[in-house]
């Protein structure tokens, strides 16, 4: 599904990623772990398309097509779906405005008819039941004043919402107790399918005993140094990330 | 806009000062009116319209005016009446039970207004009905003209001059806000000076909700120039909303002055749509303890326009709060200018003050002038202030991007957000809901006209 060849990018001219390759396959889950400054970040914010990170070698494949070709909102209708570490808050512009505009881009791209207001009250109501979501959060300003746990299930809402081809999670961990990451980890878990292919990127082992992957792969430098079951996961979480980087 | 003819602002004045006599006879024999008006053209007259070297209007060249000019103080409608009707009708209302009062070019038309006379409710004489009437000028005379300076401020002597339209409105005790009225001003275009007056006493404890609607037919090149005095006593709590929608060709000047008793709370929301050249003064007397006002301001102007917007608020009693939130949109080469100062007496100590003024640029020509400042004799308070100048969000564009929605359609979802968070602060649902209508037209047709969203 998701196929990333010798992947260089830049930030402010400086070299984040130095030649990423990872190939994820329809309905894998694979774990993404490494240090503060391994490129984690820069790697999630390559595949969404965010601007300032410049790719500067490889490249990037997504279900055949040219990933990095596409526009930001292009790769989302195809498909892509990344549930950011800190999402914006936005003023003035209410939650259920946003995930009605979003649903229905995605939807007329795929060719579906687009939902009117009742259908999408009600296709959000289910959905905001698997994520614990109290109603008042819809019709507030997207993520203002939302707290970290709250931001994170509106993320994962969203992904219920698009039900999007390639989940990417970065970071979705931080910042939540153990109840919402309970909360956040069986919404996520109730979208893995034998079709749906998911990145998650995190710091701490935590996370992945919730969603267990597939493939642990452990970025340092830019790089894929170490790639295993998940077990390694629970390697890392005992011995520290200076275990591999000492081996490498 | 250009006109092959420009009639320089100095001929302006003079064409209103000679044409004051023949206006004074269309008034009625007996106006008691009369002997003010003949004072005010006079302060008129030695004071000559504001020019750029008077620092309130620094940034605001009145010289716009003779692109558009002149304005006859006397010229009639040339429309046939029953189009001035349907045009009204086909006019969007805000929904739910309104009394209307409708002045077309300055004079009511009882056809198409909506009255109540149930007792509770806001007595109101159409200002000049008032004035015309003796017995019903004691009570007008006793405040006209009070915050409103002849002698400092032209606009409002030469409003004074000629005032005509508007209404007198007082508000009973027993008022609870049952009804909100519904004051709609249309220009018709007939290239003339009109002088709406408003002159309202909300009396102790009172509640009530008033929407002012100034809005004119087409492309009309109508010079109005408005004056409200508004006064709350004590207790009395009394919303204000001016919506002005203007077509691009109009001009406008408006002052808003606001005097507060006691414990009385004025929410005031002045959004401008439009028009060529637009300045409006909003001026508040927090004149006793405990005094709030909420004062909120929009102006949405793309290319030729240019909007500026002044507001004062004076505390001069303790324990008054004042909380303001002024935003401006603007897109081609539009200009905008904002000045908000607060001032804050040695009695006023426990103020509670609050000025915000965010302005969003769309597009690299557009210029905005902006000068929140406060002064503050008391030590004990509690004051803020700030503005800020920019584009909108990358990282909200980009976050709305990740989710499917194309550029442009982010940008403008961001924009109608910015400019919600007015909206959501007018009081009256049914007001709210015609100001996200009416503003959402407006940025349509900025993207129609401008494409720079």
């Amino acid at each position: 599904m998701l196929e990333i060849k010798n992947l260089f990018a830049q930030v402010d001219d400086k070299e984040i990623l130095s030649g990423i390759d990872l190939n994820i396959g329809a309905g894998e889950v694979h774990a993404i772990m490494g240090p503060n400054g391994s490129g984690k970040s820069t790697l999630s914010n390559v595949l969404a398309g965010r601007a300032g990170y410049e790719v500067t070698g490889g490249s990037v494949t997504f279900e055949g097509k040219n990933l990095l070709d596409m526009d930001p909102e292009i790769r989302a209708r195809e498909g892509i779906f990344l549930a950011f570490q800190y999402p914006a808050e936005i003023p003035g512009v209410s939650n259920d405005y946003f995930l009605k505009a979003s649903l229905n881009a995605v939807r007329s791209h795929r060719g579906e008819s687009e939902l009117d207001a009742m259908d999408f009250l009600e296709i959000s109501r289910e959905k905001m039941k698997q994520v614990e979501m109290p109603d008042d959060l819809m019709s507030r300003a997207i993520n203002e004043g939302f707290s970290g746990g709250e931001k994170k299930r509106n993320e994962v809402l969203q992904m219920l919402l698009l039900e999007p081809k390639m989940c990417v999670l970065d970071e979705t961990d931080s910042g939540l107790d153990i109840d919402a990451l309970r909360v956040v980890a069986e919404g996520v878990n109730a979208l893995r399918n034998e079709s749906r292919s998911m990145l998650v990127i995190t710091h701490y082992q935590r996370l992945l005993e919730y969603i267990v992957p597939d493939k642990v792969h452990v970025l340092s430098g830019g790089r894929i140094v170490r790639t295993g079951g998940s077990e390694l996961a629970l390697e890392l979480e005992e011995k520290g990330y200076g275990w591999i980087e000492a081996s490498t | 806009m250009k006109t092959a003819h420009r009639t320089p602002v100095a001929d302006l004045t003079k064409g209103w000062v000679s044409e004051f006599q023949d206006f004074l006879e269309t008034r009625p024999t007996h106006d008691p009116s009369k002997e003010l008006r003949s004072l005010a053209l006079s302060h008129f007259q030695e004071q000559g319209m504001p020019h750029r070297k008077m620092e309130a209007w620094r940034n605001t060249p009145l010289t716009l005016l003779e692109e558009v000019g002149p304005f006859s103080t006397t010229s009639a409608s040339k429309r046939p009446k029953s189009e001035i009707s349907e045009w009204v009708e086909a006019l969007e209302k805000p929904e739910g039970d309104w009394q209307r009062l409708v002045f077309i070019d300055g004079q009511i038309d009882p056809g198409l207004s909506t009255l109540s006379d149930a007792e509770s409710e806001m007595e109101w004489m159409a200002f000049d009905a008032a004035l015309a009437e003796g017995s019903q000028y004691a009570p007008i005379q006793e405040r006209l003209g009070q915050l409103a300076d002849l002698k400092t401020d032209a606009l409002a002597a030469l409003n004074t001059a000629y005032m005509q339209g508007g209404v007198y409105l007082r508000i009973p005790a027993s008022c609870q806000n049952e009804r909100p009225l519904h004051l709609l001003f249309v220009s018709t275009g007939s290239g003339s000076l009109r002088c709406p007056r408003n002159l309202v006493v909300a009396e102790s404890g009172s509640q009530s909700s008033v929407l002012v609607e100034h809005t004119v037919m087409d492309e009309a090149h109508d010079l109005t120039n408005c004056v409200t005095e508004l006064f709350l006593a004590e207790n009395a709590q009394l919303q204000w909303t001016v919506l002005e929608h203007a077509s691009e060709s109009a001009i406008r000047f408006s002052d808003v002055h606001a005097y507060q008793a006691r414990d009385s709370r004025l929410s005031l929301q002045l959004l401008t749509l439009g028009g060529r050249l637009v300045r409006n003064n909003v001026h508040v007397a927090l004149a006793d303890t405990g005094a709030e006002v909420d004062l909120n301001g929009l102006f949405l102007a793309s290319t030729g326009q240019l909007v500026d917007h002044h507001t004062e608020i004076n505390h001069a009693m303790p324990q008054g709060r004042s909380q303001q939130l002024h935003k401006s949109v603007l897109t081609g080469n539009a200009r905008g200018v904002f000045r908000g100062m607060i001032n804050v007496s040695p009695h006023a100590q426990k103020t509670n003050s609050s000025l915000s003024n965010p302005n969003l640029l769309l597009s690299d020509q557009a210029r905005i002038e902006t000068q929140p400042q406060l002064e503050i004799y008391a030590d004990d308070v509690k004051c803020s202030h700030g503005s800020t100048v920019g584009q909108i969000d990358e990282e909200a564009i980009f976050y709305l991007q990740s989710r499917g929605i194309g550029r442009n359609h982010a940008k403008q979802i961001l924009t109608r957000g910015f400019i919600n968070e007015i909206c959501d602060r007018i009081p009256n649902k049914n007001v709210q809901k015609l100001a996200y209508g009416l503003t959402s037209e407006t940025l349509e047709s900025f993207v129609n006209k401008e494409e720079t969203i």
